[in-house]
Protein backbone atom coordinates (compact mmCIF):
# COMPACT_ATOMS: atom_id res chain seq x y z
CA UNK A 1 0.00 0.00 0.00
CA UNK A 2 3.22 1.94 -0.61
CA UNK A 3 1.74 3.78 -3.24
CA UNK A 4 -1.89 4.47 -1.72
CA UNK A 5 0.11 6.59 0.90
CA UNK A 6 2.20 7.85 -1.84
CA UNK A 7 -0.99 9.12 -3.55
CA UNK A 8 -2.80 10.67 -0.47
CA UNK A 9 0.22 12.41 0.90
CA UNK A 10 0.46 13.83 -2.86
CA UNK A 11 -3.62 14.96 -2.72
CA UNK A 12 -3.21 16.48 0.56
CA UNK A 13 -0.80 18.23 -0.35
CA UNK A 14 -3.17 20.65 -2.85
CA UNK A 15 -5.69 20.80 -0.54
CA UNK A 16 -7.06 23.39 1.59
CA UNK A 17 -5.53 22.86 5.42
CA UNK A 18 -8.88 22.92 7.18
CA UNK A 19 -9.89 20.27 5.42
CA UNK A 20 -7.18 18.28 4.89
CA UNK A 21 -7.75 15.75 7.24
CA UNK A 22 -11.49 15.41 6.76
CA UNK A 23 -11.40 14.15 2.87
CA UNK A 24 -8.28 12.50 3.18
CA UNK A 25 -9.59 10.32 5.30
CA UNK A 26 -12.69 9.90 3.62
CA UNK A 27 -11.00 9.55 0.23
CA UNK A 28 -8.44 6.54 1.46
CA UNK A 29 -11.78 4.72 2.88
CA UNK A 30 -12.88 4.71 -0.53
CA UNK A 31 -10.40 3.69 -2.41
CA UNK A 32 -10.22 0.99 0.33
CA UNK A 33 -13.41 -0.53 -0.40
CA UNK A 34 -12.82 -0.42 -4.25
CA UNK A 35 -9.60 -2.34 -3.82
CA UNK A 36 -11.20 -4.53 -1.38
CA UNK A 37 -14.38 -4.82 -4.09
CA UNK A 38 -11.79 -6.05 -6.48
CA UNK A 39 -9.97 -8.41 -4.83
CA UNK A 40 -13.37 -10.28 -4.30
CA UNK A 41 -13.86 -9.95 -8.26
CA UNK A 42 -10.57 -11.21 -8.90
CA UNK A 43 -10.42 -13.78 -6.15
CA UNK A 44 -6.67 -12.82 -4.75
CA UNK A 45 -4.73 -10.70 -2.82
CA UNK A 46 -3.99 -6.99 -4.42
CA UNK A 47 -0.58 -6.18 -5.68
CA UNK A 48 0.88 -2.59 -5.63
CA UNK A 49 -0.06 -2.90 -9.49
CA UNK A 50 -3.73 -3.51 -8.88
CA UNK A 51 -3.06 -0.81 -6.84
CA UNK A 52 -1.43 1.63 -9.32
CA UNK A 53 -4.20 0.56 -11.92
CA UNK A 54 -7.41 1.92 -9.80
CA UNK A 55 -5.20 4.92 -8.99
CA UNK A 56 -4.51 6.16 -12.32
CA UNK A 57 -8.42 6.15 -12.92
CA UNK A 58 -9.03 8.08 -10.00
CA UNK A 59 -6.71 10.68 -11.68
CA UNK A 60 -4.31 12.71 -11.11
CA UNK A 61 -3.59 13.75 -7.56
CA UNK A 62 -4.23 18.23 -8.01
CA UNK A 63 -7.23 17.01 -10.30
CA UNK A 64 -9.00 15.10 -7.48
CA UNK A 65 -7.89 17.72 -4.64
CA UNK A 66 -9.24 20.49 -7.03
CA UNK A 67 -12.26 18.75 -7.69
CA UNK A 68 -13.17 18.81 -3.78
CA UNK A 69 -12.60 22.50 -3.64
CA UNK A 70 -15.30 25.10 -4.95
CA UNK A 71 -14.80 25.92 -8.68
CA UNK A 72 -12.99 28.96 -8.93
CA UNK A 73 -12.63 31.25 -12.09
CA UNK A 74 -10.79 34.14 -13.06
CA UNK A 75 -13.69 35.95 -14.67
CA UNK A 76 -17.04 34.41 -14.32
CA UNK A 77 -19.08 33.62 -18.07
CA UNK A 78 -21.77 36.61 -16.71
CA UNK A 79 -18.63 39.01 -16.14
CA UNK A 80 -16.55 37.98 -19.32
CA UNK A 81 -18.02 40.58 -22.15
CA UNK A 82 -18.14 43.15 -19.86
CA UNK A 83 -14.41 42.27 -19.03
CA UNK A 84 -13.11 42.68 -22.34
CA UNK A 85 -15.32 45.72 -22.90
CA UNK A 86 -13.57 47.39 -19.78
CA UNK A 87 -10.03 45.78 -21.13
CA UNK A 88 -10.46 47.28 -24.96
CA UNK A 89 -11.39 50.88 -23.49
CA UNK A 90 -8.37 50.31 -20.83
CA UNK A 91 -5.96 49.88 -23.77
CA UNK A 92 -7.62 53.32 -25.77
CA UNK A 93 -7.17 55.16 -22.64
CA UNK A 94 -3.60 53.59 -22.52
CA UNK A 95 -2.71 54.40 -26.24
CA UNK A 96 -4.05 58.26 -25.61
CA UNK A 97 -2.08 58.53 -22.63
CA UNK A 98 1.17 57.54 -23.90
CA UNK A 99 0.17 59.37 -27.25
CA UNK A 100 0.27 62.63 -25.19
CA UNK A 101 3.41 62.16 -23.53
CA UNK A 102 4.46 61.13 -27.37
CA UNK A 103 3.32 64.07 -28.29
CA UNK A 104 5.10 66.29 -25.84
CA UNK A 105 8.39 64.63 -26.23
CA UNK A 106 8.10 65.45 -30.23
CA UNK A 107 6.52 69.17 -29.86
CA UNK A 108 9.44 69.83 -27.32
CA UNK A 109 12.09 68.20 -28.76
CA UNK A 110 11.44 67.17 -32.37
CA UNK A 111 12.62 63.88 -31.11
CA UNK A 112 10.01 60.98 -33.02
CA UNK A 113 10.21 58.06 -30.28
CA UNK A 114 8.50 55.58 -31.70
CA UNK A 115 10.24 52.97 -30.05
CA UNK A 116 9.25 55.02 -26.45
CA UNK A 117 5.86 55.03 -27.63
CA UNK A 118 5.28 51.33 -28.53
CA UNK A 119 7.28 49.86 -25.72
CA UNK A 120 5.37 52.67 -23.14
CA UNK A 121 2.23 51.26 -24.26
CA UNK A 122 3.02 48.01 -23.78
CA UNK A 123 3.99 48.18 -20.71
CA UNK A 124 1.29 50.55 -19.24
CA UNK A 125 -1.22 48.21 -21.43
CA UNK A 126 0.34 45.14 -19.39
CA UNK A 127 -0.48 47.30 -16.56
CA UNK A 128 -4.02 47.87 -16.93
CA UNK A 129 -4.56 44.27 -18.16
CA UNK A 130 -3.17 42.98 -14.77
CA UNK A 131 -5.08 45.40 -12.33
CA UNK A 132 -8.36 45.15 -14.24
CA UNK A 133 -8.15 41.04 -14.25
CA UNK A 134 -7.33 41.21 -10.44
CA UNK A 135 -10.47 43.71 -10.28
CA UNK A 136 -12.46 41.30 -12.00
CA UNK A 137 -11.22 38.05 -10.36
CA UNK A 138 -12.60 39.76 -6.96
CA UNK A 139 -15.78 40.73 -8.89
CA UNK A 140 -16.42 37.25 -10.19
CA UNK A 141 -15.11 35.39 -6.46
CA UNK A 142 -16.38 37.57 -4.11
CA UNK A 143 -15.33 37.14 -0.23
CA UNK A 144 -18.58 35.96 1.36
CA UNK A 145 -19.59 34.34 -2.14
CA UNK A 146 -22.63 37.61 -2.21
CA UNK A 147 -21.86 39.35 -5.49
CA UNK A 148 -21.19 43.48 -5.57
CA UNK A 149 -22.72 43.44 -8.03
CA UNK A 150 -25.11 42.15 -11.04
CA UNK A 151 -24.14 43.13 -14.81
CA UNK A 152 -26.65 43.59 -16.80
CA UNK A 153 -29.52 44.22 -15.01
CA UNK A 154 -30.32 48.09 -14.93
CA UNK A 155 -31.17 48.54 -19.05
CA UNK A 156 -34.32 48.92 -20.98
CA UNK A 157 -34.86 48.74 -24.19
CA UNK A 158 -35.54 52.82 -24.37
CA UNK A 159 -32.53 53.21 -23.96
CA UNK A 160 -30.80 50.75 -26.61
CA UNK A 161 -29.12 53.22 -29.45
CA UNK A 162 -31.91 54.14 -32.41
CA UNK A 163 -29.22 51.75 -34.86
CA UNK A 164 -30.79 50.07 -37.89
CA UNK A 165 -27.63 50.34 -40.42
CA UNK A 166 -24.39 48.39 -39.38
CA UNK A 167 -22.62 51.37 -40.23
CA UNK A 168 -24.11 53.65 -37.74
CA UNK A 169 -21.87 51.24 -35.02
CA UNK A 170 -19.09 53.76 -34.60
CA UNK A 171 -15.93 50.53 -34.32
CA UNK A 172 -13.41 50.72 -31.56
CA UNK A 173 -10.84 51.22 -34.05
CA UNK A 174 -12.48 53.98 -35.76
CA UNK A 175 -12.88 55.77 -32.44
CA UNK A 176 -9.52 55.29 -30.94
CA UNK A 177 -8.16 56.84 -34.69
CA UNK A 178 -10.27 59.75 -34.53
CA UNK A 179 -9.57 60.48 -31.01
CA UNK A 180 -6.03 60.07 -31.47
CA UNK A 181 -5.42 61.68 -34.34
CA UNK A 182 -7.39 64.49 -33.30
CA UNK A 183 -5.37 64.89 -30.18
CA UNK A 184 -2.28 64.63 -31.70
CA UNK A 185 -3.11 67.75 -33.71
CA UNK A 186 -4.83 69.76 -31.22
CA UNK A 187 -1.43 69.29 -28.90
CA UNK A 188 0.69 69.97 -32.38
CA UNK A 189 -1.14 73.22 -32.76
CA UNK A 190 -1.09 74.72 -28.86
CA UNK A 191 3.04 73.69 -29.22
CA UNK A 192 3.62 76.92 -27.80
CA UNK A 193 1.82 76.18 -24.46
CA UNK A 194 3.72 73.17 -23.89
CA UNK A 195 7.34 73.79 -24.87
CA UNK A 196 9.73 75.30 -22.28
CA UNK A 197 10.42 79.02 -22.70
CA UNK A 198 14.46 78.02 -23.48
CA UNK A 199 13.13 75.38 -26.07
CA UNK A 200 10.91 78.07 -27.92
CA UNK A 201 14.06 80.50 -27.78
CA UNK A 202 15.87 78.23 -29.90
CA UNK A 203 13.89 76.89 -32.19
CA UNK A 204 15.11 76.88 -35.21
CA UNK A 205 11.38 75.71 -37.53
CA UNK A 206 8.22 78.02 -37.03
CA UNK A 207 5.01 78.63 -38.35
CA UNK A 208 5.20 81.55 -41.37
CA UNK A 209 3.72 84.46 -40.90
CA UNK A 210 0.31 83.56 -43.01
CA UNK A 211 0.56 80.15 -41.46
CA UNK A 212 -0.32 82.18 -38.16
CA UNK A 213 -3.31 83.67 -39.34
CA UNK A 214 -4.75 79.99 -39.73
CA UNK A 215 -3.87 78.40 -37.12
CA UNK A 216 -6.46 79.56 -34.52
CA UNK A 217 -8.94 78.61 -36.87
CA UNK A 218 -7.73 75.16 -37.36
CA UNK A 219 -7.02 74.50 -33.39
CA UNK A 220 -10.96 76.01 -32.67
CA UNK A 221 -11.98 73.22 -35.46
CA UNK A 222 -9.78 70.97 -33.87
CA UNK A 223 -10.47 71.38 -30.29
CA UNK A 224 -14.20 70.80 -31.57
CA UNK A 225 -13.09 67.93 -33.51
CA UNK A 226 -11.45 66.49 -30.13
CA UNK A 227 -14.96 67.28 -27.99
CA UNK A 228 -16.74 65.62 -30.62
CA UNK A 229 -14.68 62.31 -30.57
CA UNK A 230 -15.03 62.07 -26.70
CA UNK A 231 -19.23 62.61 -27.12
CA UNK A 232 -18.45 59.60 -29.74
CA UNK A 233 -16.74 57.22 -26.98
CA UNK A 234 -19.38 57.38 -24.94
CA UNK A 235 -22.30 57.43 -27.37
CA UNK A 236 -20.45 55.32 -30.00
CA UNK A 237 -23.24 55.09 -33.16
CA UNK A 238 -24.22 57.74 -35.83
CA UNK A 239 -27.41 59.64 -35.96
CA UNK A 240 -28.51 62.37 -38.19
CA UNK A 241 -27.81 65.07 -35.83
CA UNK A 242 -24.25 63.68 -35.03
CA UNK A 243 -23.88 62.89 -38.86
CA UNK A 244 -24.94 66.62 -39.19
CA UNK A 245 -21.55 67.98 -36.74
CA UNK A 246 -19.31 65.26 -38.22
CA UNK A 247 -20.38 66.92 -41.76
CA UNK A 248 -20.02 70.29 -40.65
CA UNK A 249 -16.59 69.61 -38.68
CA UNK A 250 -14.75 67.79 -41.69
CA UNK A 251 -15.35 70.09 -44.51
CA UNK A 252 -14.71 72.95 -41.98
CA UNK A 253 -11.10 71.46 -41.52
CA UNK A 254 -11.05 70.60 -45.13
CA UNK A 255 -11.93 74.42 -45.93
CA UNK A 256 -9.10 75.23 -43.72
CA UNK A 257 -6.28 72.76 -44.78
CA UNK A 258 -7.25 73.19 -48.40
CA UNK A 259 -6.62 77.27 -48.14
CA UNK A 260 -3.72 76.63 -46.24
CA UNK A 261 -2.12 73.97 -48.62
CA UNK A 262 -2.07 77.01 -51.41
CA UNK A 263 0.43 79.30 -49.17
CA UNK A 264 3.86 80.12 -50.69
CA UNK A 265 5.85 78.33 -46.94
CA UNK A 266 3.77 76.69 -44.07
CA UNK A 267 7.22 76.89 -41.92
CA UNK A 268 10.01 79.45 -41.95
CA UNK A 269 13.42 79.16 -40.53
CA UNK A 270 13.86 81.39 -37.59
CA UNK A 271 17.54 80.97 -36.82
CA UNK A 272 20.58 83.31 -38.16
CA UNK A 273 21.34 83.21 -42.00
CA UNK A 274 24.17 81.42 -41.79
CA UNK A 275 22.40 78.49 -39.82
CA UNK A 276 20.08 78.10 -42.61
CA UNK A 277 17.99 74.47 -42.90
CA UNK A 278 18.68 73.00 -46.13
CA UNK A 279 15.34 70.98 -46.51
CA UNK A 280 13.29 73.83 -45.47
CA UNK A 281 11.71 73.99 -49.24
CA UNK A 282 11.50 70.42 -49.77
CA UNK A 283 9.71 70.39 -46.11
CA UNK A 284 6.94 72.97 -47.08
CA UNK A 285 6.35 70.95 -50.64
CA UNK A 286 5.61 68.21 -48.38
CA UNK A 287 3.62 69.84 -45.64
CA UNK A 288 1.49 71.33 -48.65
CA UNK A 289 0.95 67.83 -50.62
CA UNK A 290 -0.25 66.30 -47.08
CA UNK A 291 -2.40 69.24 -46.44
CA UNK A 292 -4.04 68.95 -49.65
CA UNK A 293 -4.67 65.30 -49.90
CA UNK A 294 -5.66 65.12 -46.48
CA UNK A 295 -8.15 68.35 -47.34
CA UNK A 296 -9.15 65.95 -50.25
CA UNK A 297 -10.02 63.17 -47.92
CA UNK A 298 -12.12 65.33 -45.53
CA UNK A 299 -14.17 66.75 -48.10
CA UNK A 300 -14.32 62.82 -49.11
CA UNK A 301 -15.79 62.06 -45.21
CA UNK A 302 -17.77 64.97 -44.87
CA UNK A 303 -19.81 64.04 -48.28
CA UNK A 304 -19.98 60.66 -46.77
CA UNK A 305 -21.73 62.46 -43.62
CA UNK A 306 -24.21 64.03 -45.91
CA UNK A 307 -24.90 60.84 -47.88
CA UNK A 308 -25.40 58.57 -44.76
CA UNK A 309 -27.46 61.85 -43.44
CA UNK A 310 -29.67 61.30 -46.28
CA UNK A 311 -29.96 57.43 -45.87
CA UNK A 312 -31.07 58.04 -42.43
CA UNK A 313 -33.73 60.47 -43.26
CA UNK A 314 -35.45 57.65 -45.72
CA UNK A 315 -35.13 55.27 -42.82
CA UNK A 316 -37.27 57.44 -40.14
CA UNK B 1 -21.06 14.37 -35.55
CA UNK B 2 -17.88 13.47 -33.42
CA UNK B 3 -17.79 11.16 -30.90
CA UNK B 4 -16.08 13.46 -28.71
CA UNK B 5 -18.72 16.02 -29.16
CA UNK B 6 -21.69 13.29 -28.67
CA UNK B 7 -19.78 12.50 -25.40
CA UNK B 8 -19.51 16.17 -24.64
CA UNK B 9 -23.71 16.51 -25.14
CA UNK B 10 -23.84 13.50 -23.22
CA UNK B 11 -22.30 14.07 -20.23
CA UNK B 12 -24.06 17.74 -19.95
CA UNK B 13 -27.41 16.00 -19.90
CA UNK B 14 -26.24 13.35 -17.45
CA UNK B 15 -24.93 16.60 -15.03
CA UNK B 16 -28.08 18.35 -14.37
CA UNK B 17 -30.30 14.77 -12.91
CA UNK B 18 -27.04 13.96 -10.92
CA UNK B 19 -27.72 15.62 -8.42
CA UNK B 20 -31.35 14.28 -8.27
CA UNK B 21 -29.96 10.38 -8.78
CA UNK B 22 -27.97 10.81 -5.64
CA UNK B 23 -30.56 12.52 -3.30
CA UNK B 24 -32.64 10.05 -4.22
CA UNK B 25 -30.34 7.21 -3.50
CA UNK B 26 -29.15 8.45 -0.02
CA UNK B 27 -32.55 8.12 1.12
CA UNK B 28 -31.11 5.15 2.76
CA UNK B 29 -27.66 5.87 4.42
CA UNK B 30 -24.44 5.30 2.10
CA UNK B 31 -20.92 5.27 1.97
CA UNK B 32 -18.85 6.72 -0.73
CA UNK B 33 -18.37 3.73 -2.41
CA UNK B 34 -21.70 1.27 -2.13
CA UNK B 35 -23.28 4.57 -2.95
CA UNK B 36 -21.49 4.48 -6.20
CA UNK B 37 -22.41 0.91 -6.78
CA UNK B 38 -26.07 1.35 -6.17
CA UNK B 39 -25.90 3.76 -8.70
CA UNK B 40 -23.83 1.60 -11.27
CA UNK B 41 -26.49 -0.93 -10.69
CA UNK B 42 -29.60 1.12 -11.24
CA UNK B 43 -27.64 1.71 -14.29
CA UNK B 44 -26.25 5.03 -13.99
CA UNK B 45 -21.92 4.57 -14.00
CA UNK B 46 -20.75 8.15 -12.58
CA UNK B 47 -16.90 8.39 -12.38
CA UNK B 48 -16.01 8.51 -9.20
CA UNK B 49 -14.16 11.81 -9.65
CA UNK B 50 -16.99 13.19 -9.95
CA UNK B 51 -19.37 11.33 -6.98
CA UNK B 52 -17.24 11.82 -3.75
CA UNK B 53 -16.72 15.39 -4.40
CA UNK B 54 -20.49 16.46 -5.34
CA UNK B 55 -21.32 14.27 -2.16
CA UNK B 56 -19.01 16.46 0.22
CA UNK B 57 -20.94 19.56 -1.83
CA UNK B 58 -24.31 18.88 -0.75
CA UNK B 59 -22.76 17.58 2.74
CA UNK B 60 -21.85 21.50 3.12
CA UNK B 61 -24.84 22.74 1.95
CA UNK B 62 -26.62 20.79 4.22
CA UNK B 63 -28.31 18.73 2.17
CA UNK B 64 -26.99 15.18 3.33
CA UNK B 65 -26.03 14.32 7.06
CA UNK B 66 -23.00 12.03 7.95
CA UNK B 67 -21.57 10.42 10.63
CA UNK B 68 -18.55 8.03 10.58
CA UNK B 69 -18.87 4.24 11.62
CA UNK B 70 -16.70 1.41 12.13
CA UNK B 71 -16.98 -1.92 10.17
CA UNK B 72 -15.47 -4.83 8.92
CA UNK B 73 -12.47 -3.14 9.92
CA UNK B 74 -12.51 -0.14 8.88
CA UNK B 75 -13.88 3.12 9.15
CA UNK B 76 -16.56 4.25 6.71
CA UNK B 77 -18.35 7.83 6.29
CA UNK B 78 -22.13 7.25 5.95
CA UNK B 79 -24.53 10.17 4.45
CA UNK B 80 -28.17 10.51 4.38
CA UNK B 81 -30.55 12.84 3.47
CA UNK B 82 -31.27 15.92 5.85
CA UNK B 83 -34.39 16.87 6.19
CA UNK B 84 -33.81 19.88 4.12
CA UNK B 85 -32.12 17.52 1.36
CA UNK B 86 -35.55 15.53 2.00
CA UNK B 87 -37.67 18.31 1.15
CA UNK B 88 -35.34 19.09 -1.92
CA UNK B 89 -35.68 15.71 -3.35
CA UNK B 90 -39.57 16.54 -3.38
CA UNK B 91 -39.35 18.96 -5.17
CA UNK B 92 -36.61 17.95 -7.73
CA UNK B 93 -38.66 14.94 -8.35
CA UNK B 94 -41.81 16.61 -9.21
CA UNK B 95 -40.42 19.41 -11.25
CA UNK B 96 -38.40 15.89 -13.10
CA UNK B 97 -41.77 14.21 -13.81
CA UNK B 98 -42.83 17.32 -15.20
CA UNK B 99 -40.11 17.69 -17.43
CA UNK B 100 -39.35 14.17 -18.21
CA UNK B 101 -43.20 13.77 -19.20
CA UNK B 102 -42.92 17.01 -21.61
CA UNK B 103 -39.17 16.10 -23.34
CA UNK B 104 -41.19 12.54 -23.94
CA UNK B 105 -44.33 14.31 -25.68
CA UNK B 106 -41.92 16.51 -27.77
CA UNK B 107 -40.33 13.33 -28.96
CA UNK B 108 -43.43 11.01 -29.41
CA UNK B 109 -44.70 14.05 -31.50
CA UNK B 110 -40.89 14.22 -33.85
CA UNK B 111 -40.90 10.60 -34.26
CA UNK B 112 -44.35 10.47 -35.61
CA UNK B 113 -43.43 13.56 -38.06
CA UNK B 114 -40.22 11.44 -39.06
Amino acid sequence: MKLLDRYMSAVEFHLPEKRRNEITRELRANILDKLESLAEQQGRAITEDDVSTVLKELGHPQRVANSFSPPQQLVTADLFPLYKQVLAYGAIFMFVLEMIRFCVVFISSGHIALATLFSGFMLKALLMFASVTGVFYILSNPPGGKPFFKPYQCWSPEQLPPVTHGWQRISLCEQTTEFSSSLFFFLLLHYPLLMPDEVMANLTIGFAAATKQWVPWLAAAVGFSLLFNIWNLRFSFWSRFKLAISAGLNLMIAILLLCMSRLPAIIVELSAADERVPSIDIANSFISAGLLWVGLWLVFEGGRDLYRMWLLSRTF
Amino acid sequence: MSEEHLEKLRQELRRGILVLAVLGSLREAHYGYSLRKQLQDAGLDIDEGTLYPLVRRLADQGLLTSEWRQGEGRERRYYRLSAEGMALLASLSGEWQQLNDCVSKILEVGREIT
